[in-house]
C-alpha cells in the first residue's frame, strides 16, 4: 500500500467521464426506455434489441467503432474534426461517449422497469385529461423516479469502471484521459503491483459505496411501491 | 448408466493416447539444422517441439510475419507469436507464461531474466539494433525534425509507453535530449506498444509520432524521418531462451535463424542495423 504513489487525476477523470456518460445516458435512455414501455410490442422489441446490443458486444468492438466513428478514418469524423473543429479521439469526452455507450443496456433496462410498474390504467386516465408530454412529466415521471435514480447510480457504476472501449477511443494520457481502471492496467503492465494493489483496493472501497447507495434508493422504491 | 459413461471415456481416449504418443515422437526429433553459437551449451534435457509460442516486441511483427514460413520449415515447427511491448511480455515470462523464445526490443531484459535463472545456460543473444524515426500522418506538412513538433497543427504526438516500451523509452530520452520533452509533453499519446503508437500515426487519429524504422520502412503511407540515434541510447534487440518449456531447442534454432546471414538480411531489409560487435 503506497498512497503517495496514486496519481489522484486518475480518480478526477474516472468522475468526470463517468458523470458525463450517465447525463448521457439520461437524456437519450430515459425517452428510450419510455418509448420501449409504451409502444406497440414490435417497435419495442426492435428498439428494445438496439438498446441492449452493447450489452452483449465486446466492449473493444464497441470502442473500434466509436473510434472508427469519431477519428480520422471514416468521413464523419474527418467532417467533426476538420469542418466543425470538434475533436473527440484521445479525450475524456470521448471516453464519456464510449462509456455512455456502454452503460445505456444497464439503464434503459433498469428504467424501463420503474416505467412498466406504472398501472397503465392510471396512464390511460391520465391522457384523457392531459396530452402525452403532460402525462410523461406530471405522471410517469414522479411515480418512476426512484428507478430512474436507480438507473443513473448503475449507469455511473458501469461508467466509472468502463475500461475496454474508453481506452480505445481516449487512449492511456496521463492527467488527461488515464482513468482508475487504466491506471490499474498501465501498473501491472510495467509491473508496479504495489500501486496497482493501492488502486484496485481503493476501487473496491468506492465499489462498496456505489452499491450501499444503490441499496438505499432501491429500499426507498420498494417502500414507496408498499405504501400504493 | 455408469458402465456406459466409463466406455464411452475409454473409447475417447484411446485415439487421444494415440496421438500423444505420435507427437512426442515428433517433439523427440531435433531440429536438422543445430549448428551456430545458439547450440552451445545446450543441456542433454532440452528439447525440440512441433509447435512453439514466440513472445516478439511489436517492432518485430512485419519482418516475422515474413520470415515465419522459412524459420517453421528449418526449424521443423509452427510459430504461434504474441506482439506486445518488450515490458509487457517480460512480465509475462516472469509470471509464467509458456514462451518458449522471448524476443525484446531492449536486450536488457533477456538479460535479466537470465539473471533471475528463468533462461537456458547460452540462451541470450541480440540480434539487431532498432531505429527510431519521426512520422507524419498523412494530409498534412511532414515534419521532418524535433522543432516541428511544436508547431499549432501538431496537436497529438504518438509514442510508445516509455513505461515498458523501449521504443518509447527512447522516444521520451531523444526529445529530452533535444531539449523539447517539455514543450511537447502535453501534445503526446502513449499507445501500448510501438505498433499501436505506430498505428495512431497511419490511422491519422495523431498528427506525428515517434516510432520504430523496422514499421514504417516497407510501404506505410506516412513520410517519416531518421532520428539521430545519438540523442538516445541503442535499442538493442535480444531474445532468450526460456527454460524448461520442452521446446529449448526449436527456440534456439529461431534465435539462430535470426543470427545467420539469411536472418540478418531480412532484419537490415526491415529496419534493424547490426549489433556492433
Amino acid at each position: 500500500m503506497s498512497l503517495s504513489e496514486v496519481d489522484w487525476s486518475t480518480f478526477r477523470i474516472s468522475a468526470q467521464i463517468a458523470v458525463l456518460a450517465t447525463l448521457l445516458c439520461i437524456l437519450v435512455g430515459t425517452p428510450l426506455s419510455w418509448a420501449i414501455s409504451r409502444t406497440r410490442p414490435a417497435v419495442a422489441g426492435f428498439l428494445s434489441s438496439v438498446a441492449l446490443l452493447p450489452l452483449v458486444l465486446p466492449p473493444t468492438a464497441v470502442g473500434y467503432y466509436i473510434l472508427y466513428g469519431l477519428g480520422r478514418q471514416s468521413a464523419f469524423g474527418r467532417f467533426l474534426i476538420d469542418d466543425l473543429g470538434i475533436r473527440l479521439v484521445f479525450t475524456w469526452q470521448g471516453a464519456a461517449i464510449a462509456a455512455a455507450v456502454v452503460a445505456l443496456p444497464l439503464f434503459v433496462r433498469t428504467a424501463q422497469a420503474g416505467f412498466e410498474q406504472i398501472d397503465p390504467e392510471l396512464l390511460d386516465v391520465a391522457a384523457t385529461m392531459a396530452g402525452r408530454r403532460r402525462v410523461f412529466w406530471q405522471v410517469a415521471i414522479p411515480l418512476a423516479w426512484p428507478s430512474m435514480v436507480a438507473a443513473s447510480l448503475i449507469a455511473f457504476a458501469r461508467s466509472i469502471g468502463e475500461f475496454g472501449a474508453t481506452i480505445i477511443v481516449a487512449a492511456n494520457i496521463p492527467g488527461e484521459t488515464q482513468t482508475v481502471p487504466a491506471a490499474i492496467y498501465d501498473a501491472t503492465q510495467a509491473g508496479n503491483t504495489s500501486l496497482a494493489h493501492t488502486l484496485a483496493l481503493l476501487t473496491v472501497v468506492m465499489g462498496i459505496l456505489i452499491l450501499t447507495a444503490l441499496a438505499l434508493v432501491l429500499r426507498r422504491r420498494a417502500t414507496a411501491r408498499q405504501a400504493r | 448408466m455408469r458402465r456406459l459413461l466409463v466406455l464411452a471415456v475409454s473409447f475417447a481416449a484411446v485415439p487421444a493416447l494415440a496421438s500423444c504418443s505420435g507427437s512426442t515422437d515428433a517433439d523427440g526429433a531435433s531440429p536438422t539444422v543445430r549448428t551456430g553459437s545458439a547450440f552451445e551449451g545446450a543441456g542433454p534435457d532440452e528439447k525440440s517441439s512441433s509447435q512453439m509460442t514466440v513472445a516478439a516486441a511489436s517492432d518485430l511483427r512485419d519482418v516475422l510475419a515474413a520470415l515465419q514460413p522459412d524459420i517453421e520449415k528449418r526449424c521443423e515447427t509452427r510459430l504461434t507469436l504474441v506482439f506486445g511491448s518488450s515490458g509487457q511480455l517480460k512480465n509475462q515470462v516472469e509470471a509464467g507464461a509458456k514462451f518458449g523464445l522471448y524476443l525484446s526490443a531492449d536486450a536488457q531484459y533477456p538479460r535479466d531474466l537470465a539473471a533471475k535463472g528463468l533462461v537456458v545456460p547460452n540462451g541470450v543473444a541480440s540480434y539487431g539494433v532498432g531505429r527510431i524515426v519521426l512520422a507524419t500522418r498523412a494530409g498534412i506538412e511532414p515534419v521532418t525534425a524535433f522543432e516541428g513538433l511544436t508547431s499549432e497543427s501538431i496537436r497529438r504526438i504518438a509514442i510508445a509507453n516509455p513505461g515498458h516500451a523501449p521504443y518509447g523509452r527512447a522516444a521520451r530520452e531523444a526529445l529530452e535530449a533535444s531539449g523539447l520533452y517539455d514543450a511537447i509533453e502535453e501534445k503526446l499519446v502513449l499507445g501500448e506498444n510501438i505498433r499501436q503508437a505506430t498505428d495512431y500515426v497511419e490511422k491519422g487519429d495523431a498528427d506525428a509520432g515517434i516510432v520504430a524504422l523496422a514499421l514504417v520502412i516497407n510501404g506505410s503511407p506516412a513520410s517519416y524521418t531518421l532520428i539521430d540515434s545519438t540523442l538516445h541510447q541503442p535499442i538493442e534487440q535480444g531474445g532468450a531462451v526460456i527454460k524448461g518449456t520442452g521446446a529449448e531447442l526449436t527456440a534456439r534454432c529461431v534465435l539462430q535463424y535470426l543470427l545467420d546471414p539469411e536472418g540478418q538480411a531480412a532484419l537490415r531489409d526491415h529496419g534493424f542495423e547490426e549489433v556492433p560487435r
